[in-house]
């Protein structure tokens, strides 16, 4: 609930300052190349910092008829400001210190940057201007802190706040990494912001200066002038001295230090009066140069940085808003009537979106849903079917709208019996990969009358295509056609067409496997890519794993169901013909570009991309094949690339296994048993693991790898799946 | 086009800058200082200006502050001054100083004007804030142009000192 309250907070106030942080941020992108390109003027004289200032003074006076006074900016540029009854001879402008000479004019402020810096702190308005401006900058100071502690929250803990972030959906993620680099720099511009604001409008309490005053007692010599201190001092630690006004006596010199101003008498060199800087104003100076960036080019392109990271921060952050207000959840049957339920936990809407889907294509078959929240479990009187869909916040913690289930599960009984099923939504780049899930489903197998439908099935980063494939899975078992969206996006893929080049079909008892080399009309894919066939309207796509044999040909393994619309359609095509489809990148099952060692673990069709893999291993990295089928001949239609890749040293070792031959049930499960130890010592040395084939054969494979990971005592599965050593592409 | 309009354009340039270097009559050199207050805010438009016995304005001295969209701000002499054709202004106009800061420049005043019963007024004013008509005010004598003045608005102190 507190998170919630911290998260309207900074929502709220980007919102209503948001207009202002914009203009702000934009000039201050302007502006932060001003102290840039001032400090890139040549006017600082190497050496400059030691000169003893009675030099300086000497080398002015054998110049100049009369020096009124002379500054050191932050940039070490020395300003001599000199005076004559002649106006020609007076003027202000930059000196070399060593001899006096004048080395430039005094740059007249570009235009640019003096509209530019109207507009950052008054809009032009004045005033009123500045004061919106400052309260913008009090603003942007409790975003940052209200989202400092949102970080905090979701890394569970202020020492883990520079941990790794996991990369769920790219706005967020980006949100976050900049947030916590930019984090300093942004609270540094927004506190000096409302401190110069403040110091503007006089509502810094002025402490009275404090003064000390000096009675001479030095004798005056008004032929002999010697100054100690001008020789003491050199030109870093002075900012400015005043000349004194005539040669009267009570005129002195004034000179400004880094922290003090002292008044210093003209002929004994005594020290007359020094006045120390109340502490507002050396905050004020400090302000001025750590918001402008003055007298650092390094400082101020953090500032610029930063600067444009605002923008993109208010950016990122209105997608992620506008994402979240997107998904609201609408009912068309009371919590009472209905008998499926669908229970979201969702902290982006990620989750909760998929789960409005699901509703949608369960309303069009005429089933009574209700969807809601986590939290607000309540009695469901003609509950028969609970579906429950949730993600997991940071390092297994319930999302926000779901941290009191559990809690709710205690309390709420009900009578009927239950059937369940539980999809959990996260990131193998967590280490407590769907904690919140598995939580549910513990909780709930201490009720007699609950009873799941499925296993508990895992998302991987929000994978469309997978929960399409649970649904599917859900639905059957309710003798339901379910029909979800193809994308979520509700973008149609563009079709292409691919031609049919050689088929080739197994020939034994059941004769339902074939392979079809086809060409596409691009070449920018790989093996493991995925082909989409969607053969008519309203049928949903198939998805194959695919070989990429050469320059834009594919290879296509497929297995023939006795009434699978998509096989039987691909199987009757004769050679030369073409069929429309699409290839979707997949990233996450792609050869390895760098691993010491690769074991490709396969069953049935799950070959094909393996076998496209093969062929482009030319680095000839240490890989070996494990392959399950059915009959001898089911390897047949294979064999003749498996036999290449050995020839070629592409593949080092393969393995088969038959489960319909000699009696002997053998499969590739059976085939790694002997094998984890290696399996699991080629993880630890950095090897990579790719499965492809039957979702059985990969519950069973890495059931078997997490075991012997355990007995091993190093690393868990977990870490390896993190870590993209074990990849997987099964259906 | 251009072309017809620049020799007269150049000749009134040339002439009106003999009429600034020889003034007619004798004129003697001040160096004047002017130190303001610590206020906060915009730089302040600073105008030195000879006023008669009757307060009416004479000549303008000095002027600090050259962005003359602001002239309006000081109007009892924006009255003198845009109907002043005879003094322009180019010549004598310096940069505008803020706060707690000093500017000393050179003021050239004819004898003719000294000691006789004409006024040396120094008028302030600051954008959004006040305008001082007579932030200081002394009667312009041999006297009074050698001294220390405190004025009453932005002003702290004017100092003055004949040229040797």
């Amino acid at each position: 609930m507190l998170k919630n309250i911290w998260r309207y907070s900074h929502f709220g106030l980007a919102i209503s300052s948001s207009l202002f942080i914009i203009i702000a941020s934009i000039t201050g992108v302007i502006l932060a190349f001003e102290p840039i390109s001032t400090e890139l003027q040549p006017f600082k004289v190497a050496g400059m910092e030691d000169l003893p200032l009675s030099q300086l003074i000497d080398s002015l006076k054998n110049n100049y008829e009369e020096v009124i006074d002379i500054e050191i900016n932050k940039n070490h540029f020395v300003k001599a400001s000199v005076f004559s009854m002649e106006d020609e001879l007076s003027g202000e402008f930059y000196i070399n210190p060593f001899n006096g000479d004048k080395i430039g004019d005094i740059p007249k402020k570009k235009p640019l940057f003096e509209w530019t810096t109207n507009f950052h702190r008054s809009l032009f308005l004045k005033t009123p201007g500045r004061i919106f401006i400052g309260i913008a900058s009090f603003f942007l100071f409790l975003i940052s802190i209200t989202g400092t502690i949102l970080l905090i929250k979701r890394q569970k803990g202020f020492k883990k706040l520079f941990a790794k972030i996991v990369k769920d959906d790219f706005y967020q993620y980006y949100h976050v990494i900049f947030g916590r680099l930019s984090l300093i720099p942004i609270i540094i511009i927004s506190l000096t912001g409302v401190y110069l604001s403040l110091y503007r409008f006089e509502l810094i309490p002025e402490k009275t200066l404090e003064s000390r005053i000096f009675e001479s007692t030095q004798e005056i010599d008004l032929e002999n002038t010697k100054i100690d201190l001008f020789n003491q001092l050199t030109l870093q630690e002075i900012s400015k001295l005043e000349f004194p006004f005539s040669s009267d006596e009570e005129d002195y010199y004034i000179l400004d230090l880094h922290s003090k101003s002292v008044k210093v008498h003209q002929y004994s060199g005594a020290i007359i009066e020094e006045i120390e800087y109340p502490f507002s104003e050396t905050l004020q100076k400090l302000s001025f140069n750590l918001h402008t960036g003055n007298g650092s080019i390094l400082w101020s392109i953090i500032l610029g940085i930063a600067s444009l990271n605002i923008l993109f921060f208010l950016y990122s952050g209105a997608v992620i808003s506008f994402k979240r207000l997107r998904t609201s959840i609408k009912n068309k049957y009371s919590p009472e009537e209905a008998s499926v339920i669908i229970l979201i936990g969702s902290e982006n809407g990620g989750t909760k979106r998929k789960g409005i889907l699901l509703q949608q294509a369960l309303l069009k078959l005429k089933k009574k849903v209700y969807l809601d929240e986590l939290n607000n479990y309540r009695e469901y009187r003609s509950m028969k079917s609970l579906i429950i869909l949730t993600s997991t916040y940071g390092e297994g913690d319930p999302p926000s709208n779901a941290d009191r289930f559990l809690e709710l599960l205690k309390e709420i009984n009900h009578s009927q019996h239950i059937d369940y099923s539980i999809v959990g939504f996260g990131s193998h780049a967590y280490d407590n990969f769907c904690q919140f899930a598995k939580d549910i489903d513990k909780a709930l197998t201490k009720y007699q009358n609950y009873s799941p439908t499925l296993p508990i099935s895992f998302i991987h980063n929000q994978d469309y295509a997978e929960f399409n494939i649970w649904a599917t899975n859900w639905a059957k078992t309710k003798d339901l056609n379910l029909q979800l969206p193809e994308s979520l996006g509700g973008k149609k893929e563009k079709l292409s067409p691919f031609k049919i080049l050689e088929k080739n079909s197994v020939q034994d008892e059941y004769n339902d496997t074939f392979t079809l080399h086809v060409e596409a009309k691009f070449n920018n894919f790989q093996s493991g890519d995925l082909l989409g066939l969607q053969p008519s309207q309203d049928s949903a796509i198939r998805w194959y794993s695919i070989a990429k044999t050469a320059p834009r040909k594919i290879l296509l393994s497929i297995k023939r169901h006795e009434l699978g619309l998509c096989s039987n359609y691909l199987n009757d095509l004769s050679i030369g013909e073409q069929f429309e489809g699409f290839i979707k990148k997949n990233k996450d099952f792609h050869f390895p570009s760098t691993a010491s060692e690769v074991i490709l673990l396969s069953n049935g069709t799950g070959i094909a991309p393996f076998i496209g893999m093969l062929q482009h291993n030319t680095k000839k990295v240490k890989t070996t094949l494990f392959w399950g089928g059915r009959t001898e001949d089911s390897f047949s239609i294979y064999q003749a690339w498996v036999q290449d890749a050995m020839d070629t040293d592409k593949l080092s070792r393969f393995e088969l296994a038959y489960s319909r031959e000699n009696g002997e049930l053998k499969y590739v499960q059976d085939l790694i048993k002997p094998e984890l130890e290696y399996l699991v010592e080629t993880l630890n040395n950095g090897g990579v693991i790719m499965i492809c084939g039957a979702i059985n054969m990969q519950n069973d494979v890495l059931k078997l790898i997490a075991d012997a990971c355990k007995n091993a005592n190093k690393h868990n599965i977990e870490y390896y799946q993190a870590n993209h050593q074990i990849l997987t592409d099964c259906y | 086009m251009l072309k017809k309009y620049i020799i007269p354009i150049l000749s009134i340039l040339i002439f009106s800058s003999f009429v600034m270097i020889n003034p007619a009559g004798d004129s003697q050199k001040y160096k004047c200082m002017i130190q303001l207050t610590n206020y906060t805010g915009e730089g302040a438009y600073i105008v030195v200006s000879v006023l008669d016995k009757d307060k009416n304005y004479l000549k303008t001295l000095h002027v600090l502050g050259d962005d003359k969209e602001w002239y309006p701000d000081i109007p009892a002499w924006w009255q003198f001054h845009s109907s002043d054709r005879q003094t322009p202004i180019d010549g004598i106009t310096g940069a505008t100083i803020a706060g707690g800061e000093r500017s000393i420049f050179p003021l050239e005043i004819d004898n003719s004007l000294v000691d006789s019963g004409n006024f040396l007024r120094f008028e302030t004013s600051v954008e959004h804030q006040d305008y001082h008509e007579e932030d200081l005010q002394l009667p312009l004598t041999t006297e009074t142009l050698s001294g220390k003045f405190e004025g009453k608005g932005y002003i702290r102190y004017v100092r003055l000192i004949a040229n040797k």
